[in-house]
């Protein structure tokens, strides 16, 4: 064992200690001066503190030199990894910018303090090969997620979503550990960096297939992979916005990523083992996802119906080698902002109306026809429509994988006709935001035109025209992906 | 600089839609916007090579996947375009009267035309499925927004029909893509590559019945009657005019040309079908009657319309499917004319009749004698019907009978029953006409239901639309020196090896 640089250490973990500072600064401000002030001033204060310290991450991020094999992999810092990084930071930026607004909790430090931790777990998940820091970061991810789930005291629907995901997620991080046991077992090694090359020389084991699908299994839950999605919907629809937010985004890419760095550990010579489990989720996920939302009629448990369709599509990924990465991250990026949008949009829509059920959106295009248009714009990414961003990343990995994997080119038909269904709930949305008229939708007068902040509008903007820009250019970012997956291997 | 028009319409949208509640500045800027589409269409096509695939713009776009901005024209898009600037024009001659929510009508409207002239101009089939898109989206609005009869009912069908479509040229686009090894989604490579054996038997009636969709073939048309019906007057115009044309252009352009070997006889026989051809031919068939036959009996004025567009469609298809030159010649031609005529239907029975009478019963509308209350309609619908039912001076005489000439060539039964189908076409249309506008006074010597008279814009359209019917068919040369060349070029040598020509 080589004796550890804790310099060269503490250097690979610049990113994750600033914004561990500004976790604590946050906290610390919060408490100590501004208890008595506003949720208003508080909420800025802690966005703009982290919005600092997360601008410094991404400088640090930009700064550190790719590594390898630091402490048996416990820090592991490829180009790829680096952007995946930088876009964890920049989704959790938009996440906090948005709940600037938010006035569900008078503990807003905390609250903030709390999803700063679930970033630097996210963000150290992406940059490590080793099972013992993979799951502690994880640990850190999910208990931060629990609690700001939970977080809003005043809904027992929140409350509910916290214990839910709580339970999933304790039942998901068991079967991951004990998938992780087995394969420290097979291996006696914990760096799965070295792991592909010892499961080569070692014959065929059952217990290696049974390892293999205990961690299928175990983000499955994670990525809400149906039929282990359970908790998805509820969570979407309890949690607080920015919560919700951050969970069907950051979350996801992080855990995306890592789970193509443990299936690529394994070796190819799983791949046969565990391509039918894994054709198995997508294939449920596509159906029953899409199916799902069609009955649905509250637009965050559309979402998150949608989520489970999309984390269907993005599954296929997985059944193909190397190559698909770029790919795989830029759905995930483009799919996170649109989400995010929405999920913006949604929270503007619920603290003035009431609720997120689809009627509360009836004449959104009249009341602010700027919020409209960028849940237009996101809607229609998220369903597929060019040019905007998520027909891009669809085309590119359906494409992808057709010409890796000619012979399931049928599983790229069925997630190709199931987005045609999806397109009916995404219409669904719009057709309240633009078509409805308040007198037909009931005789509630919600007619009153909203009132956003300028700094939410401009976030929101940003976002759609993101959206808009990576769908007519996407080379601008898909290039940035393809050198660094290019130069990370 | 044809391409000027595309971008033109994009940017006549978006300028529109922030008008705000100026709604005649809405209405002007979207006039001078469709207007200048088509100036610029109409200059550009003067120095365009019918014969040739000539390229207006060629970027990289996408090069990791082999993907360019790449617009080409030639004789049949040049038709397609000029359609598309005129239809866009009187489309908003027609819809002068709209006053609810009118800048997001117009931009979305613009929107819908951008998207329309991109796919006629696009050489790229990744950029042409884009542009295909684009052209979807808008018509659910138009039609869920400012919509009559069950609107939200039939703008969903509609956009339902049309994204299942789309969805299945995706799958084709991707394998072929795929199959064909070329890194590339351009048109002319994609056409040359070789693909396995049985890959466009497969493929070839996905991507065709995918494009079919949006051009009303039966047994897929559903979508077409209760669409036009639900839909305001410029967005039926514009769904029966252009858009159904996007379908049947995409049949020729893609499905055909890209895979030409589908339509190959399959070596063996079922029910009398040998081929994808014969199913395609009968399908075609099949509309022009089932079509004719529906309209005949309906009560609603607009579904008599509606239906007679399916039949009129179905021209189209069974001249494509007839594989000779006349047969796509004339193919090409009815797509111009039915987008010219349709529209003028259309506009007659949505925006004269039913904004004034507020029904489109036939019954009711009979007693109100309306032949007598606004004549200027009455010999509109006159002269569109006539055009309609194909009389010689109009555009729809060529066309049809180059198309019969086409099918006799390969499908005689199928041209009889064709022809069976005009004969029909003249019952429905005459029967309309007769409860419509000529029906006899509930009371003898009642007045004539008191209406609004027809106003400029209108008129104008009106003029518009049968100057182009009427001219088209008076000299047909005006119009097949860009069709003719354009069939004519080896574009199509793969087509003419598979039809043996």
């Amino acid at each position: 064992m080589n004796s550890l640089n804790m310099f060269a250490l503490f250097h690979a973990t610049m990113p994750e200690t600033i914004l561990e500072i500004t976790a604590l600064l946050v906290l610390i401000v919060d408490i100590a001066f501004l208890r008595r002030t506003v949720q208003f001033v508080r909420f800025r204060v802690g966005a703009l503190l982290s919005l600092f310290g997360i601008v410094g991450s991404a400088f640090a991020v930009l700064c550190i030199q790719p590594v390898t094999q630091l402490a048996e992999s416990m820090i592991v810092i490829t180009p790829l990894g680096k952007l995946v990084q930088l876009g964890l930071l920049g989704i959790t930026a938009l996440c906090i910018l948005l709940a600037m607004d938010e006035t569900l909790t008078n503990h807003v430090g905390e609250y903030i303090a709390l999803i700063l931790f679930a970033l630097i777990g996210s963000m150290i998940l992406v940059s490590t090969l080793h099972l013992l820091v993979i799951f502690l970061s994880l640990e850190l991810l999910s208990l931060s997620l629990y609690i700001i789930t939970a977080f809003n005291k005043n809904s027992i629907q929140s409350s509910e979503a916290a214990l839910k995901y709580f339970l999933f997620g304790g039942m998901s991080a068991a079967t991951l550990l004990f998938g992780f046991s087995l394969l420290y077992g097979l291996s006696d090694t914990l760096n799965i960096a070295s792991m592909a090359g010892i499961f080569v020389l070692q014959p065929f084991t059952p217990v290696l297939v049974l390892a293999v699908l205990m961690v299928i299994v175990g983000f499955g839950f994670k990525v809400a992979a149906a039929p282990l999605h359970w908790w998805a919907p509820d969570v979407y629809q309890g949690a607080p916005a920015p919560s919700a937010m951050f969970i069907a985004t950051a979350s996801k890419l992080a855990s995306f990523y890592l789970f193509w760095n443990l299936l690529a550990a394994v070796g190819e010579k799983l791949n046969l083992a565990i391509t039918p489990g894994l054709i198995g989720l997508a294939v449920i996920s596509m159906l029953w996802g899409n199916l799902a939302a069609l009955a649905q009629s509250n637009l965050r448990r559309i979402l998150a119906y949608s989520a489970i369709a999309h984390t269907g599509y993005i599954l296929l990924a997985f059944l193909v080698g190397g190559t698909i990465q770029p790919a795989l991250i830029f759905y995930v990026l483009t799919y996170s902002i649109a989400v995010t949008g929405a999920f913006g949009v949604a929270a503007i829509v619920e603290r003035q109306a009431g609720g997120s059920d689809l009627k509360d959106f009836a004449e959104l295009s009249k009341r602010s026809p700027l919020l409209a248009f960028c849940l237009l714009i996101f809607v229609l990414s998220m369903a597929g429509i060019p040019p905007l961003a998520g027909f891009f990343a669809k085309f590119n990995l359906f494409a992808i994988f057709w010409q890796s994997q000619p012979q399931l080119w049928w599983l790229v038909a069925l997630a190709i006709a199931m987005s045609a269904v999806s397109l009916y709930y995404y219409l669904q949305i719009l057709k309240e935001a633009y078509v409805v008229e308040a007198s037909e939708s009931g005789p509630q007068s919600t007619a009153a035109s909203l009132t956003v902040s300028l700094i939410t509008k401009l976030i929101l903007l940003l976002c759609a025209l993101a959206v808009i820009a990576l769908g007519c250019f996407p080379q601008a970012l898909l290039g940035l992906l393809d050198q660094a997956a290019f130069t990370s291997f | 600089m044809l391409a000027w028009s595309i971008y033109i319409s994009f940017a006549g949208a978006l300028l529109v839609a922030l008008t705000g509640r100026h709604a005649s500045l809405a209405r002007w800027l979207a006039l001078t916007t469709a207007f200048a589409g088509c100036v610029v269409t109409v200059l550009a096509l003067a120095s365009l090579q019918p014969g040739l695939w000539t390229t207006i713009a060629h970027v990289a776009w996408l090069p990791s996947l082999g993907i360019d901005y790449h617009l080409a024209a030639d004789g049949i898009s040049a038709v397609l375009l000029l359609l598309t600037g005129i239809a866009a024009i009187a489309g908003i001659l027609f819809s002068w009267n709209i006053d609810h929510r009118t800048n997001e009508f117009f931009a979305f409207y613009l929107a819908l035309i951008g998207g329309v002239y991109g796919v006629f101009l696009s050489a790229d089939l990744f950029l042409l499925f884009v542009f295909y898109e684009i052209a979807i989206v808008p018509k659910y609005f138009l039609v869920a927004i400012w919509g009559s009869t069950r609107r939200e009912y039939g703008a969903m069908k509609l956009a339902l029909f049309s994204f299942i479509g789309s969805a299945m040229v995706l799958i084709g686009l991707i394998a072929a893509y795929v199959a064909s090894g070329a890194h590339t989604t351009d048109l002319v490579t994609l056409a040359h590559a070789h693909y396995p054996t049985g890959f466009a038997f497969v493929f070839f009636p996905l991507v065709f019945i995918g494009f079919g969709i949006l051009a009303g073939m039966w047994p897929f048309h559903s979508w077409a009657p209760t669409g036009h019906v639900a839909a305001p007057t410029a967005a039926s115009m514009l769904l029966a005019g252009v858009v159904m044309k996007l379908g049947a252009y995409g049949c020729l352009r893609v499905a055909m040309l890209l895979l030409p070997d589908g339509l190959a006889p399959w070596g063996w026989h079922l029910l009398w079908m040998g081929s994808w051809r014969d199913v395609f031919a009968l399908l075609a068939t099949t509309g022009i009657v089932y079509g004719a036959t529906l309209a005949l009996v309906q009560r609603d004025f607009k579904f008599v319309i509606g239906y007679s567009s399916v039949s009129h469609m179905g021209f189209v298809l069974l001249g494509l499917m007839s594989l000779t030159a006349v047969g796509i010649d004339g193919a090409v031609l009815q797509m111009f004319s039915h987008g010219i005529i349709a529209g003028l239907l259309f506009a007659v029975v949505g925006r004269m009749v039913y904004t004034r009478t507020h029904t489109r019963n036939l019954d009711e509308l009979g007693p109100m004698q309306m032949a007598r209350a606004i004549p200027f309609a009455a010999v509109t619908f006159v002269l569109a019907g006539m055009a309609s039912i194909g009389l010689p001076g109009f555009s729809g005489f060529p066309a049809e009978l180059q198309v019969l000439i086409g099918a006799w060539h390969s499908d005689p039964i199928f041209t009889l029953c064709a022809g069976l189908g005009i004969v029909i076409g003249v019952a429905y249309t005459w029967r309309a006409m007769q409860l419509s506008f000529f029906g006899a006074p509930a009371i003898p010597d009642a007045p004539p239901a008191a209406l609004p008279p027809i106003t400029l814009p209108e008129k104008l359209g009106t003029f518009l639309l049968l100057a182009c019917t009427l001219g088209v068919g008076l000299y047909p040369r005006l119009i097949m020196q860009w069709i003719e060349p354009a069939v004519a070029s080896p574009f199509f040598d793969g087509l003419r090896k598979v039809a043996g020509l």
